[in-house]
């Protein structure tokens, strides 16, 4: 029998930062009990990630007391008499770059949106290009494959199309096509080639590329009309970005040595924690990671729906949105590229021009660990993780129904690290629009990443650190849809917390009400909408009692309606900002807000 | 081990990035080599930057245009090699046969015509491949610094040593220069204007202090000068320049610090290498931009001190620092004391560690470590910087 890991050491290796957290056994649970941060040392001058692990490890050293790692910065393993060192070592990372990826299919209706879903959900790889047979007439003509893939520039190009059995003669001109574009490069400059089509011509495939290239053939990503299996050919596709990248990165062979199996992709272990939350609590959770290189978006259900005749797969429950191309720190020029300025100004309470907000957005993408330290940064930082966030949501909803969110989870530095939560409260709902009753979370320790990966060394540790220390609640969010006229009264809310007093409050149309209950406290909402207006109910005018949870925002009401609008008129629209930046603020931070908080606190502490 | 241990380890100073600004250092340049690409030169052989030390011949990816012959003559593809009436590596014309598809009857025959010039590279799978371009048969790769090869590893890379100094940058537009470093003083205003590039810039790499727009390096690219080095550039000339351009500081209207300006005036005159590394290679493998002028005069390699454990050390009190973020962007300091936990509260409202920099105007501020990055120098102030 494996003997009770009593202290863990978990590291994520991001693009940019590297955090390294202790987790140990207090009183029979495992609980968080100390963090470090440090540079990811991937680059030049380190070219070695194990420094920057050291360099955080070494800060937990200063906190605790004891030694995790010996003088040569080898990690101490297993623990010793004397409490030195940890039983096990987790790792996660996001610091390889992603493989481009090109898809090639037979058709757009069918293989190419099944190659597409395998690729949707596949850790580490960035769809630069898909194309299909049935794009057009000059497809027809091998010189634009040739030059659509020479555009691309691909790492890796996936093959789908035909059904078992089906079509062979356009499949075989696919397969020979990307042959010879493999053939006309130099053989250091091809790219991977995976087939995952018509599986009778698995080898025919296999000899095309005899002399022209490295092919896998995988599982048909979809063997018949009907049928779709594409989960295999993620995972596999999953495998070669860990093996050809991730344990490519300097120093990866020595951090998976330490945990004694290779290293997970973050955005992986993500999506399993998400996966995990959703099921042990019956949830339906959204988990977004803001991070510098990718941004990462996890859905799963684990509220049992109403009309659920049948048991859910695992790949309907959780799904995995992973875009490598839009991040908030050295991948912002990437972003800049597929967003327009104005879709960033438009989220800002004061005015910038274009010209300096891509300056402050490309100088940050320079130094992507650099923080902002004044406010026109700060605000033009949060508008592009506004806008990030906003495609990466459009891109999963693609894939998922619409349903009702109970929980939505922040993760990535800028959202966990606000001057004040309101600002992380903010972008959530300005990014994701959720409507109904949903509560609102963030990953303060900054270790979610890492969590679906420690639960499969430690399904204990990892249950408890959820249970306990990993999040941080900010509170619940009734978000209202419909038509309430601004100033006219949206909602009329009673909160009575739970051993406490009653508050009642008329919200009206178009702003942002907090109604402080503080963390650990619940109470009972009940909220009478106005006509036209619904509270999440799927009715409007219709009323609602709700169970709210509080959080250091408390409860937070957003009556702005749904899809929120702005003005065309640049300083409308600022101050429109400002002010939904005030509803959300301490007092301190904004002094223009005119009631404090105080007076309408619903619950002491 | 004990508490005490630990907290002797943990001495709590942070990592963070470096940039070198020396005026006198050991440099290697490592220039990757095709699988095929023959050797030119030895260890121990003195080079020169333009130098070619390694030539490649089947490693340059060429355009083509691909003419489905089995389509055209509706043959089986397996078929097509036998119609061909051109071979690999002719010469093909616009209107030439290249494949005739004969019967029985001598009169009664299908000819396919080239639509392109070019030269038959491949028949395959019933396509013949033409090359369409006249690109050189073969890929020079140079030395890029003057120097002595130190490794030559075929079929990986070269590498030459030599001992210069080199000044990094932080972004620019990818390419080699390499040309006479040659100053342009007369900048009063912000940015530098056409008008204010001198006359004869002819083979030069120009410095100047300010940042420069789109229109300047048009102009500098016209007036002959081979690069530029500026302290900011244009957010629109972020991707295409008719040179290669290195900016000091960064994107927008930018002031390179006098330090770093100083340096070059030493150096004016001198040959340069201008190198600004492509983006599509991975993190580890780029490298920051950098102007690297081989000194003339002799320096013992003893006397130069072994880089690797200063530049990967951490920060400490006395390190030359710049700063990468407003408020005080690109200006130069150093780290006043040995605190390296205390939480400071920035005008953004975030909070989070910082550390106290002296700037030369006796101005002390508290900074985030995260907006900080070293500077590694050897000039005057090697002893400053000497390895742990």
């Amino acid at each position: 029998m494996k003997k009770q890991s009593h202290s863990l050491l978990v590291a994520d290796i991001g693009s940019t930062m590297t955090t390294v957290a202790l987790i140990e056994r207090v009183n029979g649970r495992y609980r968080f009990v100390a963090r470090g941060e440090s540079l990811t040392t991937h680059r030049w001058p380190w070219s070695d990630v194990t420094i920057g692990i050291c360099a955080a490890a070494r800060q937990i050293e200063g906190l605790v007391g004891r030694a995790l790692l010996r003088d040569d910065g080898t990690l101490i393993q297993p623990r010793t008499t004397h409490g030195d060192g940890v039983d096990e070592f987790v790792a996660v990372s996001s610091a390889a770059p992603p493989m481009r990826a090109v898809l090639v299919a037979l058709t757009r209706d069918m293989s190419s949106r099944s190659g597409r879903r395998a690729l949707a959900g596949v850790t580490g790889v960035q769809l630069v290009g898909s194309f299909a047979l049935d794009d057009g007439v000059e497809w027809r003509d091998p010189n634009t494959w040739l030059t659509a893939l020479r555009r691309a520039h691909p790492d890796l190009v996936l093959i789908v199309g035909g059904c078992d059995g089906g079509a062979s003669q356009p499949m075989l001109d696919l397969i020979h096509l990307v042959a010879l574009y493999n053939r006309l490069l130099p053989p250091a400059e091809r790219p991977l080639v995976c087939y995952a089509g018509n599986a009778q011509l698995g080898e025919a495939a296999a000899q095309a590329f005899a002399g022209s290239g490295e092919l896998r053939v995988m599982a048909n990503v979809r063997p018949s009309p009907e049928a779709e299996n594409i989960l295999r050919t993620a995972q596999d596709i999953e495998a070669l970005y860990r093996e050809r990248r991730l344990m490519q990165t300097p120093g990866m062979t020595r951090v998976a040595e330490w945990a004694g199996e290779a290293v997970v992709p973050a955005a992986r272990s993500f999506g399993q924690l998400i996966h995990y939350v959703g099921e042990r609590y019956a949830l339906n959770v959204i988990g977004l990671d803001v991070g510098s290189g990718q941004t990462t978006v996890a859905s799963c259900y684990g509220r049992t729906s109403d009309d659920a005749s049948t048991p859910q797969r695992d790949e309907d429950a959780m799904h995995l949105t992973v875009r490598t191309d839009l991040g908030v720190g050295w991948n912002a020029p990437s972003a800049l590229r597929q967003i327009t300025p104005e879709q960033i100004t438009r989220w800002l309470p004061e005015e910038v021009d274009a010209d300096q907000m891509q300056e402050i957005l490309l100088n940050k993408s320079l130094h992507p660990q650099s923080v902002p330290a004044e406010t026109t940064e700060l605000f033009v930082e949060y508008a592009l993780a506004r806008e990030v966030m906003r495609i990466v949501w459009a891109a999963h909803r693609e894939v998922i129904s619409a349903r009702g969110w109970d929980l939505i989870l922040g993760s990535g530095r800028t959202l966990t690290r606000p001057p004040a939560p309101g600002y992380t409260a903010l972008l959530l709902l300005d990014a994701l629009e959720p409507v109904g009753v949903t509560k609102l979370a963030l990953d303060m320790c900054n270790i979610a990443s890492t969590l679906g990966a420690l639960a499969k060394h430690n399904p204990l540790a990892a249950a408890d650190v959820v249970e306990y220390d990993a999040f941080l609640t900010l509170g619940t969010l009734v978000a209202t849809s419909g038509c309430a006229a601004p100033g006219d009264i949206a909602v009329r809310l009673r909160a009575q917390c739970h051993g406490g007093s009653t508050l009642e409050e008329a919200v009206p149309g178009g702003v942002l009400r907090i109604v402080p209950l503080p963390p650990y406290r619940s109470g009972t909402l009940v909220l009478r909408p106005a006509r036209g207006v619904d509270v999440g109910v799927g009715r409007v005018g219709t009323s609602a009692v709700i169970e709210a949870e509080g959080g250091t925002l408390g409860i937070l009401v957003d009556t702005r309606g749904r899809p929120l609008l702005l003005p065309t008129e640049t300083q409308a629209r600022c101050r429109m900002m400002r002010s939904w930046l005030e509803d959300v603020l301490p007092k301190q931070l904004h002094p223009a807000r005119t009631q404090a908080a105080s007076e309408r606190t619903l619950c002491a502490a | 081990m004990t508490a005490s241990k630990a907290s002797a380890l943990s001495n709590g100073a942070p990592l963070v990035p470096v940039i070198r600004c020396e005026d006198r250092a050991r440099v290697r340049v490592e220039r990757a080599l095709p699988m095929t690409a023959e050797v030119l030169v030895q260890e121990g052989e003195q080079v020169k930057a333009t130098q070619v030390i390694a030539r490649a011949s089947d490693e340059i990816p060429r355009r083509v245009h691909v003419v489905d012959v089995a389509g055209m003559l509706g043959l089986p593809t397996r078929d097509v090699s036998s119609v061909m009436v051109k071979q690999r590596g002719e010469q093909v014309h616009v209107g030439e046969i290249i494949a005739v598809q004969r019967s029985v009857l001598p009169f009664a025959y299908r000819a396919y015509r080239s639509p392109i010039n070019g030269r038959l590279r491949t028949v395959w799978y019933g396509w013949a491949v033409i090359e369409t371009d006249g690109v050189p048969d073969v890929l020079d790769i140079l030395a890029q610094v003057d120097g002595n090869i130190v490794a030559v590893v075929p079929g990986s890379h070269i590498t030459i040593e030599t001992e210069a100094a080199y000044i990094e940058g932080v972004c620019g537009i990818a390419g080699e220069a390499y040309g006479v470093l040659q100053l342009i003083r007369e900048t009063s205003s912000a940015q530098l204007t056409p008008e204010q590039l001198p006359a004869d810039t002819t083979d030069a790499i120009l410095v100047t202090s300010v940042s420069v727009s789109h229109q300047v390096l048009e102009q500098a690219a016209a007036l002959g000068a081979k690069g530029l080095v500026a302290a900011g550039i244009s957010t629109t000339t972020s991707k295409v320049a008719p040179l290669p351009v290195m900016a000091t500081e960064g994107y927008g209207v930018r002031s390179m610090a006098p330090e770093r300006f100083r340096l070059f005036q030493e150096l004016e005159g001198h040959y340069a290498t201008l190198m600004v590394p492509s983006e599509r290679v991975p993190p580890w493998l780029c490298r920051r931009p950098a102007v690297i002028i081989p000194q003339t005069s002799q320096i013992h390699p003893e006397n130069v001190p072994e880089k690797s454990a200063l530049l990967r050390r951490r920060l400490r009190k006395g390190d030359h620092v710049r700063v990468v973020r407003a408020p005080m962007a690109d200006r130069w300091g150093s780290i006043a004391t040995e605190i390296w936990d205390r939480q400071i509260r920035t005008a953004s409202g975030l909070t989070l560690a910082g550390v106290e920099v002296r700037f030369s105007t006796e101005v002390v501020t508290w900074l985030p470590h995260l907006n900080l990055e070293r500077i590694v120098q050897t000039s005057k102030s090697a002893s400053e910087n000497r390895e742990e």
